[in-house]
């Protein structure tokens, strides 16, 4: 009987946990457009459904960024086709190969408790002429765009922000 | 012709960049370095590192490139890749945990960046388990740092510094079972050993809640401290935080200060805007005084900043080093305790200037967390007795400086 109360009261505090979104200021490097799409996508998590950029103040904070990591395939592949698009005066273009990482970090003011990265490798012929691009390719559009679910998967199942939850239901909870 | 220029800069700068950006393998030694044939390699010697907070966590935001530059975690991963090639059992120190060594490996890292390139410069010390010195040195590395967004210079001058001292570690000490064998505990190590106690990384404040010496203070203060410090009248001892919540920027720590004089909190939740107010606290220490800062304000409002939780804003003046201090009434009741201030840079962009918003934990969930972690404290109706005066040096009897080490 013991058992059965204390299993009830575990499936009960997991189930108070789930059930509670956390209010949180949340900064991306992604640019001012792409960045409010992706708050909204966040926010159809029903774990992350207050995050904010306006929230300024709030103690729970989460920041997500992004940058391409060198392959040394990569790496061969763009020396290479460097040299073929010098030879045919720009014509070929280059070939890219890179991992395309997007990193959440969640912070309670300024400690960090949970951080997750997303990882895809993306190949991209880029035109020597055309500069740095700041736009994303679909696929990469793509691949942003499902990291908020992922995000709020790897979230649910982490202890730092169960015990979190659990700290802000203490202190802020409906009493 | 200037297209063909455009190319040939272009190719220059792709050149470039795939050179910047290429990890270095952890595994490959430098030039002119080689492992003595006597030394078993990977080493079974038990070692453990320690980098200060500071360093681990150093990062920068690049907003000419939108990213952030993080030199602190690219040192701690590429640490730990180069030793681990090199010792079977190598991990992070980390204080107060039931873990044990052979060596323990200080080091200091120092990022210096200059005309497009970063020079790293490591200090090390490496202890034996006496807590002597066995080694000492001081290595550099310097590479291009190419684009900052997919740069690899940061962790390829933590590869060549790191295998550099594994070696020279393992040249010099040639470890074996029997000769580094005896392992000492982690909990019983004299973390002063590994700190720079020449001079605090921060100082903030700290007050007594109870006559048995307890210190209510905020968490940040303590969040990137190896060691404590707390001064209270002429004595200065090490404390330790016994429970924090970060949510609330809350902490209490423990002391051996005993019988000391403390404050009251004020009971019930009720909130006089306007109320007159003082703050105590040790701002700004090697600029003011040593001696502890007194100002005085109102209770400006209820709540604090938008999305903030649990905060209500006082306009006494506080500086750095005032965070964890008490703002008290006049009838010497703890109302909250100073926790942040508006971020001035900010609204200055903006074109504005604000003056005298700041912000303290409210009494409420004070007493909750004291309540959740079962501290002592007495609570003081409202009112009972008005004189500022007196109200004051109550308050500055009862503060302490803290000084965090690293």
């Amino acid at each position: 009987m013991k058992k059965i109360i204390i299993l009830f009261m575990m499936l009960a505090s997991s189930m108070s946990v789930s059930a509670t979104s956390l209010p949180m200021f949340v900064v991306t490097t992604f640019e001012d457009e792409q960045e409010a799409q992706f708050v909204e996508l966040l926010q159809k998590q029903e774990a992350l459904a207050n995050v904010s950029h306006k929230s300024y103040g709030a103690p729970i904070r989460l920041m997500v960024s992004y940058h391409h990591e060198a392959t040394a395939g990569g790496s061969v592949a763009s020396f290479t086709t460097l040299m073929m698009s010098a030879s045919s005066l720009g014509v070929i273009p280059v070939l890219e190969n890179n991992d395309f990482v997007v990193s959440y970090q969640l912070r309670v003011q300024s400690k960090t408790i949970a951080s997750f990265s997303y990882v895809i490798n993306t190949t991209d012929a880029i035109s020597i002429y055309a500069g740095r691009q700041t736009k994303f390719s679909p696929k990469v559009q793509a691949f942003v765009d499902s990291t908020p679910a992922k995000f709020a998967a790897d979230l649910a199942k982490d202890a730092a922000f169960k015990a979190l939850t659990q700290e802000y239901e203490f202190y802020f909870g409906k009493q | 012709m200037p297209n063909l220029l455009k190319l040939v800069l272009c190719c220059c700068v792709f050149m470039l960049a795939s050179c910047t950006n290429l990890k270095k393998n952890p595994q490959t030694l430098p030039k002119g370095l080689y492992i003595d044939k006597n030394v078993t390699v990977p080493n079974t010697v038990k070692l453990r590192y320690y980098i200060p907070q500071t360093a681990q966590e150093f990062k920068f935001f690049a907003p000419w490139r939108g990213v952030w530059v993080e030199p602190g975690p690219s040192y701690v991963k590429g640490l730990q890749s180069a030793l681990s090639v090199r010792f079977t059992d190598v991990k992070p120190l980390v204080p107060n945990v039931d873990d044990d060594f052979a060596w323990l490996l200080v080091l200091d890292p120092e990022w210096e960046p200059e005309n497009g390139n970063v020079t790293l410069t490591v200090k090390y010390r490496l202890l034996g388990i006496d807590g002597k010195v066995l080694i000492k040195g001081e290595e550099k590395s310097k590479a291009s740092l190419g684009d900052l967004a997919d740069t690899a210079a940061f962790y390829n001058t933590t590869v060549e510094t790191s295998v550099r001292i594994a070696v020279h570690m393992l040249n010099n000490l040639q470890p074996s079972p029997e000769k580094f064998g005896k392992l000492a505990k982690i909990s019983s190590l004299d973390l002063s050993l590994l700190a720079d106690m020449k001079e605090p990384i921060s100082t903030g404040t700290g007050f007594f809640i109870n006559q048995t010496g307890d210190i209510l203070t905020a968490a940040h203060v303590m969040d990137q401290c190896l060691i404590t410090k707390a001064a209270f009248g002429d004595k200065e001892i090490q404390v330790r935080s016994q429970f924090s919540s970060h949510l609330l920027d809350v902490a209490v720590l423990k002391s051996e200060f005993g019988q000391v004089p403390f404050l009251p909190l004020r009971a019930g939740d009720d909130i006089l805007l306007g109320e007159p107010v003082a703050n105590v606290g040790f701002p700004l220490q090697g600029v003011l005084s040593t001696s502890a800062n007194l100002t005085r304000g109102n209770l400006s409002s209820a709540t604090g900043i938008t999305g903030s939780m649990g905060h209500i804003q006082f306009s006494a003046p506080i500086q750095p080093g005032s965070s964890g201090g008490p703002v008290v009434s006049d009838a010497g009741e703890v109302l909250g305790m100073a926790v942040s201030t508006l971020n001035i840079n900010n609204l200055i962009e903006k074109g504005i200037v604000p003056q005298n918003v700041n912000f303290a934990l409210n009494r409420s969930y004070i007493r909750k967390f004291l309540d959740k972690h079962k501290i002592a404290y007495s609570t003081l109706a409202a009112g009972k007795t008005n004189d500022a005066n007196t109200a004051n040096q109550k308050a500055l009897s009862a503060v302490v400086k803290l000084s965090c080490y690293q």
